[in-house]
Formats: C-alpha cells, sequence, structure tokens
C-alpha cells in the first residue's frame, strides 16, 4: 500500500504524519480545535478574527509525498524528530532530508534489481508542494454555510469514533479490517480511510507496517549481543528475510513473513492497525473489587479442597496484579473449574479475559461449559473459520494463533496445556500471547506438565505457583509399571506379540476396561492393529493417527466401547477422557515419548471415580531418563497428595 | 553450564551407591535395568544426601569434604537436579553447529530428509505425490483424460493452437496453488514455476519434432494472461506472470506484457462454465504500449512468416481465459500481415 507523507506545523515545531486520506488531514489541522496549536509561534495575534489566521496558514503544511510505500513513510515519520528548526528548510532540503533517511531503503533497492540511480528512484516519489490548506479550509467553511459542510465533518467524526469502538485492543491487517467492516459496519466499507485516518489523528488507532526494522518504536527490545538490525513482523514477531517485487507498493524488495502467512500476508507495506488501548476505560474498581479477593467467590464452583487451596492461591496472584502465575495440576485434576472464579473475578471488576487452548475440538468442547458457568456474559468464541470472528465481548475463548489479532485487549490471559502443541516450542505464540495482554494484565499458565524451563523458574521462586497433586476424585495417580519388551518393529515382523504384554492386555479387556495402546510411530499403526486382532479375536480393535479422516467417530466408538482397544499415537495423550481405560505404551524408550508426553499419556487411565485405579504399563527394551523422569513426577505428586491429606484413605 | 557444575552429583550415580548400599540386592547394574529413584525411602530424601566424587570430575573434587544439599527446598523436591536438561543445554548448541542444515519441506512442513533433483525445498514424499500429466488423451487441450469440450461441434472457433498443460488439478494441486495465489506465499511460486519450466521444455521438444525450427527457440514472444491492477493492490503480485519469467528463462524467449483487462471482475474459480465465458468477452484488450514493445524487440519479429506466441496462465479450467487473452493477441497482430499462431501453456489442467 502507498499512503502519502507531509509535514506540518504545530506549536511544539514540526510535525511529520502519514496519510491515507489528505483532505481529512487538512481539516483536521485547520479544525478550530486545533487552531491552537497549529496557529502559533511568530504570529501575532491580530485580531480576534478567525479568517486572520486562515490566512496565513498557507505553508504550513508541506507535501512530501503524494504516494509513498508505506514501509518507507512510517520509517521517516518514526524517525522525524519534532523541532523548530525546520522553519528554515526550503523543499530543496526536505528533499535531501528524505533522501538522507532513506539511504539504506535505497540501496536494497538497487541492489534488488533496480539499474536506476536512487535521485530517480526518488524522482517518481517525491512531490514536495504546499498544500492550500487555507483554501480548502476556505471551500469546507463555504460548504459549511451551505449547511453541507459541518454534517460531513461531523459524521466523519461519528465514523471515526465508532472504528476506534470497534478496533479497540485488536491488531489487524487491511485485509481483516475489511472483514470486520463488511460484518459489523457496513456503511464505513466504501470511505473506511477518511474514517481510519481521522482515528488515527485523534491517537485512537495506530497505524504501522506488519513488517518493520527491529528495534524501532514498537518492536522488541534489543539484548546484549542480540543486534536489532534485520527485519521483523510486527504482527507475530518472527524473524522476516524473504522479499518480493510487490505490485501494491512498486517496490523490488517488500519483505513479507512466512510465519503468519496463514492469517493474511503481513508485509513491508501492509497496514498493520493496532486500537489504543490508552483509550480504553480502566476496569472500573466494581464493589467486588473492593477488597481481596473473598473465599465466598470460590464457593459457588463445587472444588476440590485441593482445587480450592489452588484456585484461591491464583485469584491472590491475580488481586496483587502479578504478570504469571502457574497452576500446575495434575492430569484429571479439574483445571477447567479452576478458572472459573478467575474468570468471575475478572469480569466483575469489569476487565476482559481470554481464554486461549492449542486445539479447535478443545475450543468447541469448552465453549458450551463456559457459556454454561457464565450466562450473563456470553462467551465469544474465535478459531479458523468461527462465525464469531468479529464480534465484541468481555470474555472470549479462542485457539492460540487467534491471539494475534489482539493487541493489549485483555486483563486476563489464561493459556491452557502450555506444554502442548502448538504453544510449546512457538515463539512466534509466545510473542502474540504477551501482545494480547494488556501491559498490567496477567497471565495464567495451565499445565499438567510444564516444560523444564518454567519448572525452574517456578522451583526458584521467580514464577509464583500453586500445585494440585491430586485429581478431583482424590484417589492417588496410577503409577506405570515396566515389561520388557522387543520394539515393536520386531513384533511386527516376527508376527507374535510377546506372552507378557499379552496376557496383561487379556487381563484389561477381560475386567472389562477399555484399552489405550500408544505406539511411537504412524506405520506401526495398521499391521499392530491387525496382529493384535488375531491374538484377541474376541475383542473389537481399531487404530486411529493424526493422519486418520475418520478419527473422531474412532474416539466417540471407542468411548461407547464398541471399540475396546485402541493403538494410537500421541494424538490422543491428551484431552480424551475414557471412565474406565488402561494404558499400555508400547515402545516407551522412543524418543518421540518425552518425559511430558508419558506423563500425559499414563494419565488417560484411572480418571474416574468408578474406576480410580487403571493400569499404566510401560513396554519398552530400554529403561529411559523420560521413563524414569515420568515415573518420578507421578510418585512425587501422589507423595504430596498424601502429606499434604488430600487422598481418600483406603477403608476409610 | 555454572548452573550444572555448581550441583554437581551425578542423580545416576547416588541412586546406585545407595541402592547398593541398602543392601545390594540388585543383580542388574547395567544401564537398561529397572532402578527406581523412589526405591529408597522418603525419609532420606529430605536428608542431605552425601557426595562421592566421580572419577575425572574436576569440579566435584572441590567439594570432596563438603556435604552438598541436592535440594534447597524445605518442600518435597518435584525432581532432582534436571541433568537431562542440563546435558541438553550443553549440546544442543553443539549438535546445531555440526548437524548439516535441515530446512522444512514447503509443502509439508516436515523436514526434508531426502529431495528430489531440481526441487530441493520439497521432500521427496511431496514431489512424488505431484501428478504430472505424462501422457495426453486430447491433443488440442492437452488433457491427460478424455475432453468432450474441445470435439464439441457448436464451439466457436479456437483462436490458439494448442494448451498443454504441467500437471493434474487435484486437490493437492488446488491447494498449493491456492497457498501461492490467495495466501501469497511466494516460495511456493517458486516451485510452480520451475515446474512451468519443466513444462516449457517438454513443450518445445513436442513442437519441434513438426517444425524446421531446430536451432533457435521455437517461440517468438512469451507473454502471460494480466490481472486488473486492484486485484494487483490487492495481492502484490501476477502469478502468471512469475510462471511466465522462468517459463521464458528456460526457453530464451523475450517476455513481453502484451495484454491488460479492461475491468476488473469477480474470481474466475467461483463461476460456472457459461458464466465464464460471457463475463470474459472482451475483457482483455492489448496492452497501451503492446506495439513498442514489439518493435523494440531486437529481433524483429513482425519480418518473419508467422509469428508464434505462448501464453501463460494458472489454470486451464474451460480454455476461456486462454482463449479470449488468444483473442486479444489476434487482435493485436491484425494490421500487421504475419500470421500469428498462440500457443498456451498453463501449470494445471482441471
Amino acid at each position: 500500500m502507498r499512503v502519502s507523507l507531509y509535514v506540518v506545523r504545530i506549536k511544539a515545531g514540526w510535525e511529520m504524519e502519514i496519510s491515507l486520506d489528505l483532505g481529512v488531514d487538512v481539516l483536521w489541522w485547520t479544525e478550530n480545535g486545533h487552531m491552537q496549536q497549529y496557529s502559533s509561534i511568530g504570529r501575532r495575534k491580530a485580531s480576534g478574527n478567525n479568517k486572520g489566521y486562515r490566512g496565513g496558514l498557507t505553508n504550513r503544511i508541506i507535501l512530501l509525498s503524494e504516494s509513498m510505500p508505506l514501509g518507507w513513510a512510517v520509517r521517516l515519520r518514526d524517525r522525524f524528530k519534532p523541532s523548530v528548526m525546520y522553519d528554515r528548510w526550503a523543499f530543496k532540503q526536505w528533499k535531501e532530508y528524505i533522501v538522507k533517511e532513506l539511504h539504506a531503503e535505497l540501496a536494497m533497492e538497487q541492489r534488488l534489481g533496480h539499474r536506476e540511480a536512487s535521485s530517480t528512484l526518488l524522482e517518481k516519489v517525491i512531490h514536495i508542494q504546499k498544500i492550500e490548506a487555507s483554501k480548502a479550509r476556505r471551500e469546507e467553511d463555504k460548504k459549511e454555510r451551505g449547511g453541507a459542510g459541518r454534517n460531513h465533518w461531523a459524521a466523519l467524526e461519528e465514523q471515526a469514533s465508532r472504528l476506534a469502538d470497534a478496533l479497540t485492543g485488536r491488531s489487524l491487517l487491511e485485509g481483516e479490517l475489511q472483514q470486520l467492516l463488511a460484518e459489523r459496519m457496513p456503511d464505513l466499507a466504501p470511505a473506511w480511510r477518511s474514517a481510519l485516518q481521522h482515528a488515527y489523528l485523534q491517537g485512537r488507532v495506530l497505524l504501522g507496517p506488519g513488517v518493520a526494522q527491529a528495534g524501532d518504536a514498537h518492536g522488541r527490545p534489543r539484548r546484549l549481543l542480540r543486534r536489532g538490525k534485520g527485519l521483523r513482523c510486527r504482527r507475530c514477531g518472527s524473524g522476516v528475510n524473504r522479499r518480493t517485487p510487490c505490485g501494491s507498493c512498486g517496490l523490488s524488495g517488500c519483505a513479507y513473513c512466512e510465519a503468519c502467512l496463514a492469517m493474511g500476508r503481513s508485509r513491508s507495506c501492509a497496514l498493520l492497525l493496532r486500537g489504543s488501548s490508552a483509550w480504553s476505560p480502566r476496569a472500573p474498581e466494581g464493589p467486588a473489587a473492593a477488597g481481596s479477593p473473598t473465599e465466598s467467590m470460590l464457593d459457588r464452583w463445587g472444588l476440590s479442597p485441593a482445587q480450592r487451596v489452588a484456585a484461591s492461591a491464583a485469584l491472590h496472584s491475580l488481586a496483587q496484579h502479578q504478570r504469571r502465575f502457574l497452576l500446575w495440576a495434575v492430569t484429571g485434576a479439574g483445571k477447567t473449574e479452576m478458572i472459573f472464579p478467575l474468570l468471575q473475578y475478572t469480569l466483575a471488576r469489569g476487565g476482559k479475559a481470554l481464554v486461549a487452548t492449542p486445539r479447535r475440538d478443545v475450543v468447541l468442547e469448552l465453549a458450551p461449559r463456559m457459556a454454561k458457568a457464565f450466562p450473563e456474559t456470553q462467551p465469544v468464541v474465535l478459531y479458523g473459520g468461527s462465525p464469531h470472528r468479529w464480534e465484541e465481548g468481555k470474555l472470549y475463548l479462542a485457539t492460540t494463533h487467534q491471539l494475534m489479532r489482539f493487541h493489549q485487549a485483555f486483563d486476563l490471559v489464561v493459556i491452557d496445556e502450555l506444554d502442548a502443541y502448538p504453544y510449546h516450542n512457538d515463539p512466534m505464540l509466545a510473542y502474540a500471547a504477551e501482545a494480547s495482554c494488556k501491559l498490567e494484565g496477567s497471565f495464567i499458565y495451565l499445565s499438567a506438565t510444564p516444560p523444564a524451563g518454567l519448572q525452574r523458574e517456578a522451583r526458584s521462586g521467580h514464577l509464583p505457583y500453586a500445585r494440585v497433586p491430586v485429581r478431583y476424585h482424590r484417589y492417588p495417580l496410577p503409577v506405570p509399571g515396566r515389561i520388557s519388551m522387543r520394539p515393536v518393529n520386531h513384533c511386527l515382523t516376527k508376527q507374535a506379540i510377546p506372552s507378557a504384554l499379552a496376557g496383561k492386555m487379556r487381563s484389561s479387556l477381560e475386567r472389562g476396561a477399555q484399552v489405550f495402546c500408544f505406539v511411537s510411530r504412524i506405520r506401526h499403526i495398521a499391521p499392530l492393529v491387525l496382529l493384535l486382532q488375531s491374538c484377541f479375536p474376541d475383542y473389537p480393535i481399531g487404530g486411529t493417527s493424526s493422519q486418520d479422516a475418520e478419527r473422531g467417530s474412532k474416539v466417540e466408538e471407542f468411548r461407547a466401547s464398541r471399540i475396546r482397544l485402541l493403538v494410537t499415537t500421541t494424538i490422543l495423550e491428551r484431552g480424551v477422557t475414557i471412565p474406565k481405560s488402561d494404558v499400555y505404551i508400547l515402545d516407551a524408550h522412543s524418543e518421540l515419548f518425552d518425559e511430558a508426553s508419558l506423563v500425559q499419556m499414563a494419565g488417560r487411565a484411572g480418571r474416574s471415580q468408578g474406576d480410580p485405579a487403571g493400569k499404566v504399563l510401560f513396554a519398552s527394551p530400554e529403561w529411559t531418563q523420560s521413563q524414569r523422569g515420568a515415573i518420578r513426577q507421578i510418585r512425587t505428586m501422589n507423595k504430596i497428595a498424601l502429606k499434604q491429606g488430600y487422598l481418600i484413605r483406603e477403608g476409610a | 553450564m555454572s548452573n550444572a557444575s555448581n550441583k554437581n552429583v551425578h542423580p545416576s550415580n547416588n541412586y546406585r551407591q545407595v541402592l547398593f548400599k541398602n543392601g545390594g540386592l540388585h543383580k542388574f547394574s547395567n544401564l537398561y535395568t529397572y532402578q527406581h529413584p523412589s526405591s529408597y525411602e522418603a525419609s532420606k530424601q529430605s536428608e542431605p544426601l552425601m557426595t562421592k566424587s566421580a572419577p575425572g570430575q574436576k569440579e566435584s573434587e572441590e567439594h570432596l569434604d563438603q556435604q552438598v544439599s541436592i535440594h534447597e527446598y524445605s518442600r518435597v523436591p518435584y525432581t532432582y537436579i534436571d541433568w537431562g536438561s542440563a546435558l541438553e543445554s550443553a549440546l544442543i548448541p553443539l549438535h546445531k553447529l555440526l548437524a548439516p542444515p535441515a530446512y522444512p519441506c514447503l509443502a509439508c512442513g516436515k523436514i526434508i530428509s531426502d529431495s528430489a533433483k531440481g526441487y530441493p525445498e520439497i521432500c521427496s514424499a511431496c514431489y512424488s505425490s505431484i501428478p504430472w500429466i505424462r501422457h495426453i488423451k486430447c491433443s488440442i487441450c492437452g488433457r491427460a483424460a478424455g475432453c468432450p469440450d474441445c470435439t464439441r461441434e457448436t464451439l466457436e472457433p479456437r483462436h490458439f493452437v494448442l494448451n498443454r498443460s504441467v500437471v493434474s488439478y487435484t486437490p493437492l494441486m488446488r491447494d498449493w496453488l491456492a497457498r501461492f495465489k490467495f495466501r501469497g506465499d511466494e516460495a511456493l511460486g517458486g516451485i510452480l514455476a520451475r515446474m512451468v519450466g519443466d513444462g516449457m521444455k517438454r513443450l518445445e521438444c513436442e513442437l519441434r519434432l513438426s517444425c524446421s525450427r531446430k536451432k533457435t527457440s521455437f517461440f517468438d514472444i512469451v507473454t502471460y494472461v494480466p490481472i486488473s491492477s486492484e486485484r494487483m493492490l490487492e495481492r502484490g503480485f501476477n502469478q502468471a506472470r512469475l510462471l511466465a519469467v522462468e517459463a521464458a528463462r528456460v526457453g530464451r524467449v523475450p517476455l513481453l506484457e502484451l495484454l491488460q483487462r479492461s475491468r476488473h471482475t469477480d474470481k474466475q474459480s467461483s463461476k460456472s462454465r457459461r458464466q465464464r465465458i460471457q463475463d470474459l468477452y472482451g475483457i482483455f484488450i492489448p496492452a497501451d504500449d503492446a506495439e513498442e514493445q514489439v518493435k523494440s524487440l531486437r529481433v524483429n519479429v513482425l519480418r518473419k512468416k508467422e509469428l508464434k506466441i505462448l501464453l501463460i496462465d494458472d489454470v486451464y479450467t474451460t480454455g476461456s481465459t486462454v482463449d479470449a487473452c488468444a483473442h486479444a493477441l489476434q487482435e493485436l497482430f491484425m494490421t500487421t500481415d504475419v500470421k500469428t499462431e498462440i500457443y498456451s501453456l498453463t501449470w494445471a489442467r482441471s
């Protein structure tokens, strides 16, 4: 996209601005409210006559370029230092200034194929001219006397404020803005540039490019030893190094971000707008906020003692405005119930809250539960292709990717399954999460198996945390047993299941449990299903993986006991709750099963009150660090639960 | 590293020592046997453990006589020292330094272990799933399956000689094109362009058999289907042009922009056959500077007996776009008395 660039003289000195619609700017700077700033220094107040002011305004706005690539214009704007010094500058100096400031960009253009000298390249871009602001004003005034102009300006102001309201806390590309307009305010769609420019001049919306030099005003802070050079996507924070010729801005080296392409293309000349959160009224201190959170807030949710202690710790951290808090709860502890009081607290104070989960199916599963828990605040549900995409609300439920569309919008961001794909190890999503939370807002992390870095932080006291060492039914977690077994590969070539494993599986099936059988490779699933079927001909056996289109229905069949033994991969390690189930992990030594995923898979067993002691078995030829770690984690949690008295005493 | 060296107690060493001290019942001592850390009593955990120096560990010698507590916390610790991660944090940078660069496949996102010749950006699995059109059934439109359209009698005369396509437009190819064209993944466009370059070679081989031009390139001009200026502002690039650049480079033929759109239309992909044909009527016109472009060529193509133009587009569905463009090109050279033949090469044939 190309925009206009101009300088304007106000009381404090000269200012450089970009414009999507110059007409709005001219009227803005000659508008009465800004006259104070605008008519100004070195100018005698001749009389109280308004026209006198306007007569002398002609050379106060200098248009530097009518149409310039957005990236360049923003770069010039951000580096411009307001000063009075420019009073003496003629057009020539302005031009020299631009050439000097854009030196690096021009050199890049030349390297990428423009044979022309930089001056001729700029010749097409820079047309310095005065803007006849007074003339435009006079015309406007004439219309105003006719009765039409005033209305026009008032209507624009009204549109701009509506637009700014809709954009508060958002971070959108131009294409997304147009989708939003089409859906929520179709009357604004044709004249969006004028309304947006007005909102920008008010300071309610920030305009910038999608990709910019790191270390610029809005980028990340520079770190030691990391050079701030290089381009960075301002939406997702990834480094950008692909430049292509662009028909939209006309440059031959317009950079675009490859990391967040799926959310629309962010590039050097793409307009990224951020609704300034400074304008949103601070959360009013409601009656609920008068004191620290009370215990009574926890009563409503029917929490178990362990859940209650943890939730109360999280609430206190929230009340103290701590930035981060980790809720470290074992699998099946009932994490969702624990976040309800936190959401309630935030909503009661008039804040905005968001729950981010890694996967779409979890969002869809959680949505009705949230709606039931908060009947008065309908949650806005966001995922790729969600019908609620542009709705406003107080409570949001979203996949982590959707966080990219927000900028400092939330008082509370809950990140579920912190260690799960795709959030884990994706700096882009971490950046998006960080950006979506207000500067004084809080994060709550939920995890059964926090990554090593967070565990270390928690133990060293940098990260406040609460542990829930016991499941909601207050029975200990099943501790994995172990048998030694040849690798699955070997079994498949021999076409034989080791008798030890077969015996255990048979006893599981005979006691009526659903059997999860985890393997490390997708290619093992089909042959293993055949082999197991020949071994247990009386039981229905199925297999599924990420490449299976019928995964959903197979899981449903498994849930309904139409499949008794399900061979699968880590795809089902989380989020699946089967009341009475046993877990077998074959090839547990595989490097694809790390400690966290072993703990998660083991966590599929014994989740219900009726059958709290499911069986878990690691079958592998080797005994690895991850297996050891997983068992250690589970035992430690049980030990803590015992010590703190959360466990139900057997026979009591 | 510093963190690791401070607490220089290797847990597995300790466990083993404790285990043996406790009775030495275990007959296995190799790494693979089950020696569970929690097999020593919980009460021991809160006591500081004595360290024994491990031979060869220099740092540990400093602490020989000291009692080192593994845990500084009063609560029961969750894990002992995380040696795995400490070791990893030391080894990962080293691994990264020594490992060959690993790039994810542009199409499927998996790390490439094996790639086909000429296409280093995609993995061999993705390469082998490309539905190349090797054998054609319809000699006019280049379809791999039988084609009722070209033999339809009611059809108006075609303005182009023939069309050839590189791949069949399967759902996978549709996905690739959508990612390139609509999502703007221009890196994928490089692969598509190279595929068109391959197609160009094959097309020239095929045409040369029936032609006197053996040495020089078969075509005189390569051009492409234009997009409207609105679409250009929105998308930032013309996908057909990117394909044409590569085709022109492979064939060593000058690339000219001979056509332009007279108005903006909706996307072709959302319309029926009849709509497409009606919609395209008169939409492509010769570019304003088309004649100057032709005149500025090094070889005066207008002196030739026949002028062969290659038109490039991304997808051939009904052929209406190609035909409309060919018609506009015919009109452009109508005034000259050169016989114009227009060939079409598209990336996909649906």
